[in-house]
């Protein structure tokens, strides 16, 4: 069988040496069969669809997507002739890095309070009002003006994304584009007649409330999978650890097996 | 049959003087003995499309899907005072009829930035003949002078004719790839202009140009279909497309 794998950082196996032996889907390759892995760190959801969107999923009897935090965008480079990724999360204790369901446990407090305080609705401008680029450690998170971008071009882009996502981008945005960028991915990969285990890593409202990112919050969607377990081991700036990702493997596999 | 019908002022029917009995929707579930469903709004983006079929609508409910694409320079961005998303456009008010030069001369790579230079409101720049033309941005969705700024901005610096393009690509891919797992038959539309049909130069909006993109089954920029005073169809062309329409689904079945 052949497999079709993309995500963001979790799926390409950031933090981890030897990435490429360890990340899960290497272990879904001993399982099922060959696969393309075409993940990329700090993937937008419009990158991922976009790459899903041009594939030609018949080649492909499986799939294995992971959707990421719907804040993200992407834009492109004219000068390097390539789209690059913009990213803004919070600094908020949510997203700070917990190895264990001890650790989880330890922190709840922090994250219930961080949650609360992005969820009641007008915080997004207290996220983003300040200069972030300084990192407030406690609300704010320097946007991330494109991935590889060179300083010029990073620092004449970094005010106008400092504005959309303090004037223009709103929750209800990404909400809604997070569910047609799956349902798109979804009808693509059976219009092909390819198996898909659609996952996220934002968290699921109707598992652990908790959310990978105090920003974006957990998801409504109904996705296959949920990576976002505390049972996962993490390294230390989140990414699953090792044995996290063998785990994560083993739970996608019967994920697999119990939808088809 | 309930026909599904989507797009932007083509489709919902400007410049008609009945358009919901007048525009190639209506007349093509009127042959089909249907009832047409028509989502179209005047100013649509892509992503506007996009999300009515693939988040808000579902299209089982359907036996046919008529679908245009607009221009990929727009944009959308959810309005929460209105609650409701509102469409962000940027067209060239120079016009391929009128101006023959508008298409080479703003895809010929830097004239983005002469098109695009400071405020694009009412903005003079020349044509390489020297004479001075005007660039609009449409005021759709835009609450005030803040975010009217951004998106200046917005156009001036980040967006991109390869964006464009990539992003017509994913939604056409997206719409027909929907339609096809749900069994819906499709008939998808572009109001660009098609190398195919309108010849290499002819665009129903210079900036973003003509589209090669083979999943666009008809061409509602074709010259063929005659037009109202400010470009649309008219109610001949209107006629015509359906025409057009009903023989690509004819063919299809």
């Amino acid at each position: 069988m052949k497999l079709y794998v993309d995500g963001c950082s979790w799926t390409w196996g950031a933090e981890i040496e030897k990435y490429k032996k360890y990340r899960y889907s290497t272990h879904l390759e001993a399982h099922f069969g060959e696969v393309d892995n075409f993940s990329q760190s700090a993937s937008s959801n419009f990158r991922i669809a976009r790459q899903v969107l041009a594939t030609d999923m018949s080649k492909y009897d499986i799939a294995f997507v992971q959707m990421t935090f719907p804040a993200r965008l992407e834009w492109f480079n004219q000068e390097k002739d390539e789209f690059q990724q913009i990213i803004h999360h919070s600094y908020a204790p949510g997203w700070t890095s917990y190895v264990n369901l001890k650790t989880f446990k330890k922190i709840l407090p922090q994250i219930r309070k961080n949650r609360d305080f992005f969820m009641k609705g007008k915080t997004m401008k207290d996220v983003t009002i300040r200069d972030n680029s300084e990192g407030d450690k406690v609300w704010g998170y320097p946007i991330q003006p494109g991935i590889n971008v060179d300083e010029n071009t990073r620092k004449k882009n970094e005010k106008l994304w400092k504005d959309y996502y303090k004037y223009i981008y709103q929750h209800e945005f990404g909400e809604i584009y997070e569910t047609m960028f799956a349902n798109a991915i979804r009808s693509h990969c059976k219009a092909h007649n390819t198996r898909l285990v659609l996952s996220t890593i934002r968290g699921m409202k109707d598992e652990p409330w908790y959310a990978r990112d105090a920003f974006d919050g957990p998801t409504n969607y109904p996705f296959d999978f949920n990576m976002e377990k505390p049972k996962y081991p993490r390294m230390p700036m989140c990414h699953p650890t090792i044995e996290g990702h063998k785990m994560i493997a083993d739970d996608l596999i019967e994920c697999y097996e119990n939808i088809f | 049959m309930k026909v599904y019908v989507d797009g932007g002022s083509t489709t919902h029917g400007a410049e008609l003087d009945k358009p919901e009995e007048e525009r190639y929707g209506a007349l093509v579930a009127d042959y089909l003995n249907g009832t047409e469903h028509n989502f179209a709004d005047v100013g649509a983006s892509n992503g506007c499309v996009a999300r009515h079929l693939l988040a808000e609508n579902d299209i089982q409910e359907y036996g046919l899907a008529v679908i245009a694409l607009t221009f990929p320079s727009r944009m959308e961005w959810y309005n929460p005072d209105d609650k409701r998303f509102q469409q962000i456009q940027f067209h060239s008010v120079a016009s391929a009829g009128k101006h023959k030069w508008g298409y080479p001369f703003i895809t010929s790579g830097a004239t983005k930035v002469d098109v695009m230079t400071g405020s694009l409101i009412d903005k003079t720049f020349k044509d390489p003949e020297g004479k001075l033309h005007f660039t609009k941005s449409g005021p759709g969705g835009w609450k005030s002078q803040t975010n009217m700024k951004f998106w200046c901005e917005y156009y001036k610096r980040i967006y991109t004719p390869q964006m464009g393009e990539a992003y017509e690509k994913m939604w056409s891919q997206a719409i027909v790839s929907h339609c096809k797992a749900n069994d819906v038959p499709l008939i998808l539309i572009t109001d660009r202009g098609m190398v195919a049909t309108t010849g290499k130069a002819i665009a129903a909006d210079p900036f973003t140009g003509v589209t090669d993109n083979p999943l666009f089954m008809l061409d509602s920029a074709n010259p063929k279909y005659p037009r109202a005073p400010k470009g649309h169809p008219d109610k001949v062309g209107h006629r015509m497309i359906a025409e057009d329409i009903i023989a690509k689904y004819e063919a299809l079945c």
